[in-house]
């Protein structure tokens, strides 16, 4: 299998002041309010949030395949390889789907079109995106499932989804995703459906598959043990906002927004060993956001400026670590101070 | 009760089509009642004058406005006639086969196992056989009376009152039972079927409006035939009978007889569908949207 | 079985038979033994498939119904076929788009087949393209173009139905994750529609196809006897209005036994379009 191309480190997707509503009833909810972000070739890109926050939403308009009755894109640009997706036709837009980038779906078995074989659903792309005889297209397909360590690959290939366990379905979503060679793979909670075990195997399989081709791979999660088995780089979402990106150590060494604290505290694969501090309260009803920092009810540190001005996405302890608090100064010592005990 | 009726007549107006229905259902009614006394030239005894006059004619009289027939009576008139027959022996199969359905598939539903079976046995094998079909043979062999064609058209319709009315008695009883488990101990089963009936109700009503369609044609069918409604008893399948020799010369008395049938059964249908829509408050937003809409845009004229 | 409904003799016979015919009629068919007897006899010829002898025709009645239902078959089979073409044609598109010509059409075509009397569709049909225009034959069987009115007619109310239901079959394939998991795989729309989605909704269609039946032959009835079709069903309204209750009885039965075959014919395709399905 040939390497992306472009050098390691090229920016390959690069997302500015991305802004989606989606129009309920009466109510219009800003789902992505102002995102930018960029992802490389070679890396892995950690987009971290609670449910609500964005994050899925944010690729599926970058993708196009937004339910467009009630989401619509209404701001921003999203450039990949030169051009702006948003600006592309709708078939140009679709030509680039699978084949330049690759998507992976949470929930496997829904993603799987339960009347065709999982052999048929992989030849597809290579029937479509490359144009290969139907024989040649199923041999291919059962070579991609032995690479990405399906056992008995070839009678596997002529099964039906339902028929296969939830790892192997992940497995399958993968082969798909990556058939015809994509630049960029996005991963939307890959292992959320999948236990511990069968988890660290697909994301072993995910970094060994980007080591070998040097791609770009972009993983939407709201764990943090994921976080701290595979990324590069980690942005952090709310309320369809970013409110923290740095390099994966940072993110943990010098925390510095108090949503990503609180994430840290709670979550179970925390590597500070101390008590679970789940986070106060609700993520915010994204109809109604307060004005002010988003996050400034649920803000241990919350001051009465969080509660006015919104913080913007600036530079924060490092020149690669940005964050949007207005007083991250203080994040830093604590998580500082946490450290060191 | 007052309100709803006026929150009702104001969705009905949002929707043209159903309105349109309404009027033109309204219109045959009185028609229907009160027409034939009303046209001059009425009488529909035989009239060899005027034997298959073409229609459009109006120094023949208005009753003459669509044509005669073979034997030159007026088709208006007849068709109005008709109108009575159709209409009466309609009302009578939904009304006779919503009430008989609806209990049986009550009975079904509520007490369940050996009845369950029976009934729905029974009405999976009513519904298997092609209505037209069965109607066909039974009136062979019965002899085609007024009363007969009922009967059987009210069997053929039955079963799909059963079925409706059994699923929402299980559905109810579910919700029911858990109530009554907690508040009432042991309860009088008529005051439960007091309580269970009136919310089947609405459904079961937008079914008998959509059935009214189907047994009209049915009815139509059938006496097209010539094994319904048998002269001298006037109805529209009949007329349209009669006109079948007289295609080449006389289309009218073939046309307008069907016409009938079809705009009616058309009013019928959307005009339940419109009831569909009313009776699901998912769904009746839409036409309370129109409503409002238009009440803004009176407002904002004035 | 004729004793149920009354005297044999009456329903056999036409109404011109004497008295005396009656009763020798009744000795011959052996209407005056005992019930039991008769019984054991009708079984036995049923079961050999001898239901007597046509009045009219003098032909063994299942003879006549033997002719007849190939024609019947013939009619139902390409209607069923053009209807399942164009409900999965139209359906999938109307389903598409919501409030498009195609969602439109699919509503009206509904609307239309609900409402509307097919015997007098046939005779206005009639009317237009045979009397008035001189294209289409008026009735009888023959080549290509004495299929098209009876067809057309018959095809009406069943494509409105199917239509209507692979929409709505449609409407939730096309809403399924798999279609948006297809978009994301680059899955241009007309692929999506007919092969991702239509592919789910199939066994929606074949099962109002079987509801459908009884629609076809209740139509069949009408259209075969407006265009004189020689099928199952204009023997039966014939046999009715003959007085030819062998016909009927023969008839009937191997209506019925048809109904009860293609039922089980359709639990088969069933099993074999859903893979989740397990034969058993």
């Amino acid at each position: 299998m040939s390497s992306g191309s472009g050098e390691i480190g090229d920016i390959l997707l690069s997302v500015c002041d991305l802004h989606v509503e989606f129009q309920t009833g009466s109510s219009v909810v800003n789902a992505v309010n102002g995102v930018t972000f960029d992802v490389r070739n070679g890396e892995t890109l950690a987009v971290l949030g609670e449910s609500g926050s964005g994050k899925s939403i944010t690729f599926e308009a970058i993708l196009g395949i937004l339910d467009s009755p009630p989401g619509k894109v209404t701001g921003g640009k999203a450039v990949f390889e030169g051009n702006n997706l948003f600006e592309l036709s709708r078939s140009q837009r679709r030509a680039i789907c699978g084949n330049r980038i690759g998507m992976i779906f949470q929930d496997p078995l829904s993603a799987l079109n339960p009347v065709y074989t999982a052999g048929w659903q992989i030849a597809e792309m290579f029937r479509v995106h490359r144009g290969l005889s139907a024989a040649d297209a199923n041999q291919r397909a059962v070579d991609l499932l032995k690479l990405v360590g399906m056992p008995d690959a070839e009678r596997r290939a002529k099964s039906y989804p339902h028929e296969f366990s939830g790892g192997m379905r992940q497995r399958l979503i993968i082969a798909m995703a990556l058939a015809v060679d994509p630049l960029l793979v996005i991963a939307d909670e890959p292992t959320t459906a999948l236990d511990v075990t069968v988890e660290a195997q697909i994301l072993a399989l995910l970094k060994s598959l980007q080591n070998q081709n040097g791609i770009g791979l972009v993983i939407i999660t709201h764990s943090m043990g994921v976080v701290a088995e595979i990324a590069d780089r980690v942005c952090v979402m709310y309320a369809g906002r970013i409110v923290e990106i740095a390099d994966v150590r940072a993110i943990f060494a010098e925390t510095a927004h108090p949503y990503t604290l609180g994430l840290l505290n709670s979550n179970p694969s925390s590597m500070s060993g101390d008590r679970l501090t789940p986070i106060v309260g609700q993520p915010p009803d994204l109809a109604s956001i307060p004005p002010g920092c988003p996050f400034h009810p649920r803000c241990t540190l919350a001051k009465d400026k969080c509660r006015t001005e919104e913080p913007e996405l600036q530079q924060g302890p490092s020149q690669f670590h940005s964050v949007a608090c207005h007083f991250f100064m203080e994040v830093v010592a604590d998580r500082e101070r946490e450290v060191s005990q | 009760m007052n309100g709803r009726l006026v929150k009702i007549s104001e969705m009905l107006r949002g929707d043209f089509f159903a309105l349109s229905a309404f009027i033109f259902l309204i219109v045959l009614l009185f028609g229907a009642t009160f027409g034939p006394s009303l046209i001059e030239g009425s009488d529909v005894s035989m009239n060899l004058r005027m034997r298959n006059a073409p229609p459009f004619q109006i120094d023949n009289g208005f009753g003459y406005i669509l044509g005669a027939d073979s034997l030159g009576r007026p088709i208006l008139p007849r068709i109005l006639y008709g109108a009575r027959t159709t209409l009466a022996i309609s009302l009578s199969v939904v009304i006779l086969s919503m009430a008989f359905g609806s209990t049986l598939g009550i009975v079904a539903g509520y007490y369940g196992k050996r009845f369950d079976n029976i009934i729905m046995r029974g009405a999976d094998l009513v519904m298997s056989f092609p209505s037209l079909l069965l109607a066909v043979i039974v009136l062979y062999v019965l002899k085609p009376f007024v009363f007969n064609v009922v009967i059987v058209l009210t069997i053929t319709r039955i079963p799909v009152y059963v079925r409706v009315a059994r699923a929402e008695v299980l559905e109810v009883k579910q919700r029911l039972f858990v109530e009554s488990a907690f508040s009432m101990g042991a309860t009088d089963f008529r005051i439960l079927r007091l309580h269970i009936t009136p919310i089947i109700l609405p459904t079961l009503l937008t079914v008998a409006s959509l059935d009214l369609a189907n047994v009209m044609l049915a009815e139509s069918s059938l006496s097209f035939l010539g094994i319904g409604v048998q002269p001298p008893g006037i109805t529209w399948g009949l007329m349209v009978a009669d006109g079948r020799n007289y295609l080449t010369t006389a289309w009218w008395l073939s046309f307008w007889p069907g016409a009938a049938i079809l705009l009616t059964a058309l009013s019928a249908n959307l005009l339940s569908n419109w009831m569909r829509i009313v009776m699901d408050p998912k769904l009746s937003w839409r036409l309370e949207r129109i409503r409002t809409a238009k009440k803004t845009r009176a407002g904002a004229t004035e | 079985m004729a004793r149920l409904t009354g005297d044999p003799a009456y329903l056999y016979l036409p109404d011109t038979a004497t008295e005396e015919m009656r009763a020798q009629f009744r000795e011959v068919q052996g209407f005056n033994d005992p019930i039991l007897a008769q019984l054991g006899h009708y079984i036995w010829n049923a079961m050999q498939l001898d239901f007597g002898m046509s009045m009219r025709r003098n032909i063994p009645a299942m003879e006549a119904v033997a002719l007849a239902f190939p024609w019947t078959l013939r009619l139902a089979g390409i209607t069923v076929v053009l209807s399942m073409i164009v409900a999965m044609i139209v359906g999938p598109l109307a389903a598409y788009k919501p409030g498009s010509f195609f969602d439109r059409l699919a509503s009206v075509l509904s609307l239309a087949a609900a409402s509307m009397p097919d015997f007098w569709l046939a005779i206005t049909a009639i009317l237009v393209f045979a009397v008035s225009l001189g294209v289409l034959p008026t009735s009888g069987i023959g080549g290509p173009e004495y299929w098209i009115l009876p067809v057309g007619v018959l095809m009406f109310r069943i494509t409105g139905t199917t239509t209507q239901v692979v929409r709505g079959s449609m409407i939730s394939s096309l809403a399924a994750p798999y279609v948006k998991a297809a978009k994301a795989k680059g899955m241009p729309d007309k692929r999506i529609i007919f092969v991702h989605a239509l592919r789910n909704s199939v066994i929606a269609a074949v099962t109002v196809a079987g509801d459908q039946t009884r629609g076809l032959i209740n139509g069949a009835v009408i259209v075969e006897t407006v265009f004189g079709w020689p099928g199952i069903g204009k023997l039966m309204i014939d046999a009715i209005s003959q007085r030819d209750f062998a016909v009927l009885q023969a008839s009937v039965l191997a209506t019925a036994a048809a109904i009860f075959l293609l039922n089980i014919i359709l639990d088969l395709i069933y099993t074999f379009l859903d893979p989740r399905i397990d034969v058993q």
